[in-house]
């Protein structure tokens, strides 16, 4: 890509990793670049600050505005409440009391629904609100009646393809072990299986917003983007990819999405319900990506090994995978 | 934009809790997007700001009667996020922030420590921009005058100009790229006469 191309992108905040990537190494070249970036960073951050000042179209000016408008409802609600507490002390006992007795009991009263996908199967589920999702073999998807009230809430454990139907006043929330996604209409692939200690999403359509506690500051991913998030090492990082492949979940073959061996490993033994031993030490560097209709587990393991050199075996009902050693 | 600061600094020295807010009105939103560039995070921009605000508070007594107010809060501002940019590196927080963010950081950093980051905050910088605004395609300047200086919402324009709020939106990004090439030739022009003088 061009370097001013670069710049502009970066200047305006559509910069991926990559192409941040880019423009820094561009950069280093020369000191001539250098200051060419900083001047044009420099311009546009003046600029930018000038034309904001508090004026109802640029964000930040919003912001500021509704931060001042907020603080003064504030103060006046402090003081409404500082004369009620002193004439009305009593009967506002009385009442929270009461507030606080039914939320308690409308907590008791919640309801879940939980699916669980059966082995072998891709899943369709329907939400209310039209939102389907594709959830894997053994992957769980959870969801209380208050679904669609204030806003719609998920609970993923595993892997579901989305396709979130749009209401950006009720945002679609996907809680997962450690992390959220927040979207407002988009579709878009999510592996979150608790055991792995990885969150992985991958962006088709629209845009998502991922925040964690362990992430320093939310992010917002668009179409093409794969965020993962590996817990183990506290790490994450964004990748472009091509997503074609993941609109097949929705025919409900059987897809590997550049898997490594252990991950082709753990998704036969859901897929198929058939422990597989493998060994994970060593380097996992070759990956696989096929999409498989109706398949024996054999005939997988044959293609599989086309491209991942390996050895496996049936012992009392389990498989056992190992990679060939090098000649 | 020189004579109105003469009489705001006076009165800020004399400790005119009114003048102090009212420029605390003014430039708060101005330097909270200018700090925002190169420290990404939105708290820690309010921090810079507000420390720029105590310092000027601090040090009232001590300016210069011909202090151009809105280039002084971008200087100190500038030096605020260079500081916290420069130990960002040894701070607790770096470890959480993901790849992107921290060549982000770097970059911003690399930007503000060079000498446009100082030069392109002028004295003249409001009049500079005003006469790059003339430059602008007659349409253009309409639309961005509307938004600027009138304050209007693009809706409210659009529907006064009988267009549609995207072609204003286009019209103010035009309008945006505009003015920046000018102030970028103007900073090159300031850096080369100074180049010139050694």
């Amino acid at each position: 890509m061009k370097s001013q191309e670069l710049i502009t992108k970066y200047l305006n905040n559509e910069a991926s990793q990559s192409e941040i990537q880019e423009l820094k190494s561009w950069i280093d070249k020369s000191e001539e670049n250098r200051n060419e970036f900083a001047l044009q960073k420099n311009s546009h951050a003046l600029l930018a600050s000038q034309i904001a000042t508090g004026k109802s179209n640029s964000e930040p000016g919003q912001i500021l505005v509704k931060n001042r408008a907020g603080k003064k409802i504030e103060t006046s609600l402090r003081k409404i409440y500082g004369i009620a507490a002193s004439v009305f002390f009593p009967v506002l006992l009385i009442v929270t009391a009461w507030l606080l007795y039914t939320q308690y009991q409308k907590a008791n009263q919640e309801i879940y629904t939980e699916f669980i996908a059966p082995p072998k199967h891709n899943s369709q589920v329907i939400l209310s609100d039209g939102t389907h999702v594709w959830l894997s073999p053994e992957s769980s998807l959870k969801y209380t009646n208050s679904y669609g009230q204030r806003d719609r809430t998920v609970e993923l454990k595993g892997e579901g393809y989305f396709e979130v139907e749009k209401n950006p006043d009720k945002p679609f929330i996907i809680e997962m072990d450690n992390a959220n996604i927040t979207v407002l209409g988009t579709s878009f692939n999510v592996e979150a299986y608790p055991e792995d200690k990885l969150i992985r999403t991958t962006i088709v359509r629209g845009s998502v917003e991922i925040a964690s506690e362990k992430l320093f500051e939310s992010m917002v991913l668009t179409p093409g983007d794969q965020f993962t998030f590996d817990m183990e090492n506290n790490n994450a990082y964004v990748e472009k990819v091509n997503t074609e492949i993941y609109r097949l979940v929705k025919d409900g073959l059987l897809l590997f999405k550049r898997n490594n061996l252990s991950e082709i490993c753990r998704k036969l033994e859901r897929w198929y319900m058939i422990p597989i031993e493998y060994d994970d030490t060593g380097d996992d560097n070759l990956l696989f990506t096929a999409k498989f209709e109706d398949e024996s587990i054999e005939t997988i393991l044959k293609i599989v090994n086309e491209t991942i050199p390996i050895n496996y075996k049936y012992i009392n009902n389990q498989i056992k995978v190992e990679k060939m050693k090098k000649q | 934009m020189q004579e109105p600061d003469l009489k705001i600094i006076k009165l800020l020295k004399s400790g005119n809790q009114k003048v102090f807010e009212s420029i605390f009105q003014k430039y708060n939103g101005i330097l909270f997007v200018y700090a925002k560039e190169y420290v990404v995070d939105t708290e820690v921009a309010n921090e810079m700001v507000q420390e720029t605000f105590l310092k000027l508070w601090e040090v009232k007594d001590t300016l210069s009667d011909n202090t151009t107010i809105q280039s002084y809060l971008y200087r100190i501002t500038r030096n605020n996020c260079l500081n916290y940019l420069k130990h960002l590196k040894v701070h607790e927080k770096y470890k959480k922030l993901t790849i992107a963010r921290r060549m982000e950081i770097s970059l911003n950093y690399s930007a503000l420590s060079a000498d446009s980051a100082d030069k392109i905050i002028s004295e003249e910088l409001e009049e500079k921009i005003d006469f790059a605004i003339k430059s602008l395609p007659p349409k253009c300047k309409l639309i961005f005058k509307m938004s600027r200086q009138e304050e209007k919402k693009y809706k409210e324009i659009a529907e006064e100009l009988n267009l549609s709020v995207k072609t204003i939106e286009n019209q103010i990004l035009k309008a945006l790229k505009i003015l920046r090439k000018h102030l970028e030739d103007y900073i090159t022009i300031i850096i080369m006469l100074l180049l010139n003088n050694f």
